[in-house]
């Protein structure tokens, strides 16, 4: 389905169509080309639906060479940076602990982890995802969590745990929060396609990894997978 | 409406109790020790620390202690992540820790200019490691870190939590100096 995510998409209103929001925003996501942060390029669908995006993409000298997968964003900025409301500028790099977020380097020391960098670019769309009612933002963290913490990073236990949890869930519900897409399924998703575990995912995680991969948003991801 | 935060005896969840304690007066929030660390609200029941900050101080947003801006949300969410995971991590206690002290060494708070979740997170873990406690017992943690735990130790809402958790036992092969 083409539908866009209540959650993640309400459209800014404007009074005389003039974009009342001045977001000159420039956001650079360094990240390690063995584990491609899949969230990403699905938020970077949502985001140029809200704004006016652009993205490039840089290959640092700490890597040899990235696979044509990977050469995402090759357009970049190809009239005035002030056309765009948002750039995000990707380079891949072998760094640890990331993928790393950088907004402002004079305000912040790096933000490490694909939860975080996704959660940050779930801010920029209008509602963000934290800006609904307590629980169902916090429900969401919970999963985005659980994708960081047990389905990236847990050892077998944790991640056949995870995917149990997440099929009882999914067995009684489409998406994982609410009643449609949000965050929580975009980076469980991504998690879950990094890590090779959709293959073998227990039936109601496949039927909604199958509507993932249908949804618009997931084509640039799913084309930036080997 | 009271909330009822279960508290965990054997491993205290301190960073959800400092979220409540500094919300005291806003959100109210009754403590209950009990074998396992959760919060029910409506049909919905979180039970990690990370989770429960995160619930606590957005019905009491108007404290701020989630940040202020998109930017100043994600920092803490990382510290939130950093906190309850690499921190506690034996293994990667030792690393986790110089990169702590190399951030700690030009701010006070680690997220803008006044005490949030990352804080609580971040000081919450040290509070429970016996890695931490051998560090202080030795007199070798290092020295951002060091000021960094002693100052927020001392603000009145840390200690309220601190008495309220038993000591931890310091790591085998500690020697007071």
């Amino acid at each position: 389905s083409n539908s866009c995510p209540p959650t993640l998409s309400q459209k800014r209103e404007s009074t005389s169509g003039a974009v009342i929001d001045e977001i000159i925003e420039d956001v650079v996501i360094t990240a390690n080309p063995s584990s491609p942060p899949l969230s990403l390029f699905v938020l970077y669908q949502l985001l140029q639906q809200q704004l006016r995006t652009v993205g490039s993409m840089h290959v640092h000298s700490s890597v040899t060479s990235v696979p044509e997968n990977l050469k995402v964003f090759q357009n970049g900025f190809q009239s005035n940076r002030r056309d765009y409301q948002l750039a995000i500028t990707l380079i891949w790099k072998n760094v640890n602990h990331g993928p790393e977020l950088m907004v402002n380097p004079h305000k912040q020391s790096p933000v490490q982890g694909e939860g975080n960098m996704a959660r940050y670019l779930a801010r920029l769309l209008s509602p963000g995802y934290d800006s609904v009612d307590p629980i169902t933002a916090t429900e969401i963290d919970v999963f985005v969590d659980i994708a960081t913490n047990q389905l990236l990073h847990g050892n077998s236990k944790e991640k056949a745990a995870a995917l149990r949890g997440l099929n009882s869930k999914l067995g009684s519900s489409s998406w994982l929060v609410g009643s449609d897409l949000s965050l929580a399924d975009i980076v469980v998703w991504s998690a879950l396609q990094q890590t090779g575990q959709a293959g073998g995912a227990p039936a109601n995680v496949q039927k909604w990894i199958k509507a993932c991969n249908n949804n618009f948003a997931f084509k640039l991801a799913l084309s930036v997978m080997s | 409406m009271t909330l009822t935060l279960k508290a965990s005896k054997t491993s205290p969840p301190i960073a959800a109790l400092l979220s409540a304690e500094h919300l005291k007066g806003i959100v109210d929030v009754k403590v209950q020790w009990e074998s396992n660390t959760s919060l029910e609200v409506n049909s919905t029941s979180f039970s990690t620390n990370a989770s429960i900050c995160r619930y606590l101080s957005r019905v009491g947003s108007s404290e701020g202690l989630y940040g202020t801006s998109a930017l100043e949300r994600t920092e803490v969410d990382h510290w939130l992540e950093f906190g309850n995971g690499r921190l506690t991590c034996a293994s990667d206690f030792p690393a986790a820790l110089e990169y702590l002290d190399h951030v700690l060494g030009p701010v006070t708070y680690l997220v803008g200019h006044r005490v949030t979740l990352a804080d609580f997170a971040v000081w919450g873990a040290l509070r429970g490691s016996s890695q931490w406690a051998s560090l202080m017992l030795s007199g070798t943690a290092p020295v951002n870190v060091h000021r960094y735990y002693d100052y927020l130790e001392h603000q009145e809402k840390f200690l309220a939590v601190d008495k309220m958790v038993p000591p931890v036992k310091p790591a085998d092969g500690a020697e007071s100096k």
